[in-house]
């Protein structure tokens, strides 16, 4: 691998067939924390949480074998500490002297991640804010319609002492 | 033929044989998934081929929350489509959760069934320790229904506003079709659910039909001691570890793949000597 693709800023990583780790590059390596030894000739599994690992395997084979590619696939890398690393991966099918890789650019999304996260939360908590606000509207229409019965009770009343103070004034 | 059926599951039948070869696709794929080895097939059957409601080219209009809720929305459609097609006897093909599918058809209706070849099956995802390694805990299975959320929803946004910004070209829209892949996020999250929360063990022996497991090595999805398990719990089934890796042989090494089904299904007419 030339300098540039080892030390560009984005992940770099090309899978046998198989999908098994051909090469990868120094950005990838100190992102995941492993030594390029340890990599080469292991499967992707070994580096994708385990709920990645179902879904690269149910989408990724099909794609880039009937599509010859693949887009911003969103996966979770496991670092070798354990650290959950959100990615998302492009992926080409491509051969090279007879032989078939699947190069592919990872690119971590750890901010982009936090910052969907915030919209989740905020999402969640504005469905919150305007359900707590329908209770308080249907609260309130309630209370106006006791009001309104109440007023119209109250005038009923109203009519009756006129017409009892009318009858009294006569007599 | 019931047209209602043939084109609200998108059923294409290809070939020159008289028995129905039915190929049913694994989770959330078109039949597009298909076209590496059923064409080796149309000498000799009656290929069909199809989408389950809410995939691939099937009839949006006719999914339903509620009929897909589980599995057994998936079964009906294949029922439906043996019904409308009158296939009796036939070779049922399935892929990962397909398989399982077409296990609980043959079970509600075995005439409809001769054999069931079976790549990848599962019965049940979730391990169920201390009698049961399906290979997965129930917190994966739950992350893998987020990961699906999480890439879906950008999928299905990208394809929509695609397909709208640009009407002007057909082409385009015909290669959004090939996106066999593509399906609506809700659909997509609850037919996850349903494949990869079910626990169907209890019906394998329930299984009447001739069955051939395909076992591919080093299948992260459904490894080989499912592939056991099935074959120790499935009565008249067969076994066979293939040489091929990963959970989708029929895509990726699907000459062994025909070779491995013609052999069990007893069709290699040795062509060449003829």
């Amino acid at each position: 691998m030339n300098d540039t693709l080892n030390r560009i800023p984005c992940g770099y990583l090309s899978l046998r067939d198989d999908n098994k780790i051909s090469t990868i590059n120094q950005t990838l390596l100190d992102i995941l924390e492993y030594d390029h030894t340890a990599l080469v000739g292991l499967s992707i599994d070994f580096i994708l949480s385990n709920s990645s690992r179902i879904f690269f395997r149910i989408y990724f084979t099909p794609l880039i074998l009937l599509n010859t590619k693949v887009n911003e696939m969103f996966l979770t890398f496991m670092s070798s500490s354990g650290e959950e690393i959100p990615v998302l991966l492009n992926a080409v099918r491509r051969e090279t002297d007879g032989v078939i890789y699947h190069e592919c650019v990872v690119f971590p999304i750890l901010r982009q991640m936090e910052y969907e996260n915030q919209i989740n939360r905020s999402e969640t908590s504005a469905k919150k804010a305007r359900h707590e606000l329908q209770l308080l509207q249907a609260e309130l229409e309630h209370k106006q319609h006791s009001l309104s019965v109440l007023k119209a009770q109250v005038e009923l009343y109203r009519n009756q002492m006129e017409e009892l103070n009318v009858k009294s004034d006569k007599r | 033929m019931n047209q209602t059926i043939l084109q609200r599951n998108n059923v294409k039948v290809s070939g020159k044989g008289t028995q129905y070869m039915i190929f049913a696709p694994g989770f959330g794929c078109s039949q597009a998934m298909w076209r590496m080895i059923a064409p080796a097939f149309e000498e000799d059957y009656r290929v069909v081929l199809f989408d389950y409601v809410g995939t691939g080219n099937s009839d949006l209009q006719a999914y339903s929350a509620e009929r897909y809720n589980d599995l057994s929305g998936y079964v009906q459609d294949v029922l439906d489509i043996c019904d409308a097609i009158d296939a009796h006897n036939a070779i049922f093909v399935g892929h990962s959760v397909g398989s399982m599918i077409g296990i609980l058809a043959s079970i509600r209706e075995p005439k409809r069934f001769q054999n069931l070849i079976l790549m990848g099956p599962s019965p049940c995802y979730e391990n169920k320790l201390p009698d049961y390694y399906g290979g997965f805990s129930r917190e994966d299975l739950a992350g893998l229904i987020e990961l699906m959320e999480k890439n879906f929803v950008g999928w299905a946004n990208y394809l929509a506003s695609t397909v709208m910004q640009n009407p002007d070209r057909p082409a385009l829209a015909a290669e959004l079709e090939e996106s066999f892949c593509s399906i609506q996020p809700e659909i997509a999250r609850n037919f996850a659910v349903a494949t990869f929360f079910a626990d169907n063990r209890k019906d394998l022996s329930l299984v009447t039909i001739p069955a051939l497991i395909l076992q591919s090595k080093e299948d992260v999805i459904a490894p080989i001691e499912v592939g056991e398990y099935m074959q120790r719990t499935m009565p008249r089934s067969s076994y066979k570890l293939m040489n091929a890796t990963g959970h989708c042989p029929h895509m990726s090494h699907p000459e062994e793949t025909t070779q491995l089904i013609r052999e069990y299904l007893g069709i290699l007419i040795l062509k060449d000597k003829s």
